[in-house]
């Protein structure tokens, strides 16, 4: 089905380009405030290096469509990690606008358990065939 | 096509587009107050060098170079030459924020040597500089020009041991300015932790 498959690309695309550039952000300026929440945690600093891979390196098999459950379920676990370790203290806050402060962080999480649940669709590099994809 | 392609990827490269501190460029004029609450004017130190060093305490990058005593010694270092401005953007509904008391006994406690610690909680100044992370350095030379915007190491970290190894921009500019030098590396890439605007 086509708009199926229309309707999965736009989903990585747009999931996939949202994160990434939180990732190229981290690229130029460090790691910046993951070490913040890390350190707070108590955990170590090598830890956040790991964020490369939730917003540089999964985004991108995402929007390529390659491996793209997996690069889903990466991007997944990278933002409930950000949501325990750098936002829990507000993690229900509500706006004045009414929505929540965090929804944006939830809306990456969310859509990126359904990628990982959808697939990437055959307008992918990886094609319906290849495997977590 | 080509060339949209090219200039999309450019602005999310570049940091020529959101810096507005430019080196070879007049420094943005500003008046904001300082810890103590009197009005501080760039215009004043008109025929001095100026640093401005983007500050916050909750930020691990920034306390690398207070807990190694890195930062007070350029500051101590310097304290003739220059004059050092500390600026603080953070807002004051975040985490970060910090009351005058505590900050100045913070100040104390680690024998901070700024000339004035610049309090810009609505982000003003941050945003005229561009200042992106903390710690963020400007340098503007006695003529109000700005020669150096960027990083204060190439060492990019939070370990405090990393200092030592590190090529200081900060010192190499200041170094080269007072010898009557051009500054050889006059923009790099700032690193640490975003600053807390409004």
């Amino acid at each position: 089905m086509k708009a199926e498959d229309a309707g999965k690309l736009l989903l990585r695309a747009v999931l996939g380009l949202l994160v990434l550039l939180h990732g190229i952000a981290k690229l130029r300026f460090g790691l910046g405030d993951v070490a913040t929440s890390l350190a707070r945690a108590g955990l170590p600093a090598a830890l956040g290096y790991l964020v490369y891979l939730g917003e540089v390196a999964a985004p991108l098999a995402v929007i390529l469509g390659w491996w793209t459950r997996l690069g889903a379920l990466l991007m997944a676990a990278n933002m409930a990690v950000a949501l325990v370790l750098g936002h829990w203290g507000h993690i229900f806050q509500v706006e004045s606008h009414g929505g929540l402060l965090l929804e944006v962080q939830f809306m990456f999480l969310f859509a990126a358990i359904a990628v990982a649940l959808l697939g990437a669709g055959r307008w992918s590099l990886g094609g319906a065939k290849q495997r977590w994809n | 096509m080509h060339r949209a392609l090219a200039l999309a990827v450019s602005a999310l490269f570049s940091t020529a587009v959101f810096a507005t501190a430019v080196p070879g460029q007049p420094a943005p004029g500003f008046t904001v107050t300082d810890l103590s609450g009197k009005p501080v004017k760039l215009e004043d130190y008109k025929g001095k060098t100026v640093v401005l060093e983007w500050i916050n305490f909750g930020c691990p990058f920034v306390m690398k170079h207070y807990n190694s005593g890195n930062m007070q010694a350029l500051q101590k270092k310097y304290a003739n030459d220059v004059v050092w401005l500390a600026v603080n953007s953070t807002n004051k509904g975040h985490t970060d924020w910090a009351e005058p008391g505590p900050l100045n006994a913070q100040l104390k406690q680690l024998g901070a040597a700024q000339a004035r610690y610049l309090v810009d909680e609505p982000g003003t100044v941050g945003m005229a500089y561009g200042a992106k992370t903390t710690p963020h350095m400007f340098i503007i030379d006695p003529q109000g020009k700005v020669v150096y915007n960027g990083a204060i190491d190439d060492k990019r970290s939070t370990n405090p041991a990393d200092v030592k190894t590190a090529k200081n921009y900060v010192v190499a500019a200041l170094d080269e300015l007072k010898a009557g030098k051009p500054v050889s590396t006059a923009s790099t890439t700032p690193y640490g932790c975003t600053i807390k605007y409004k």
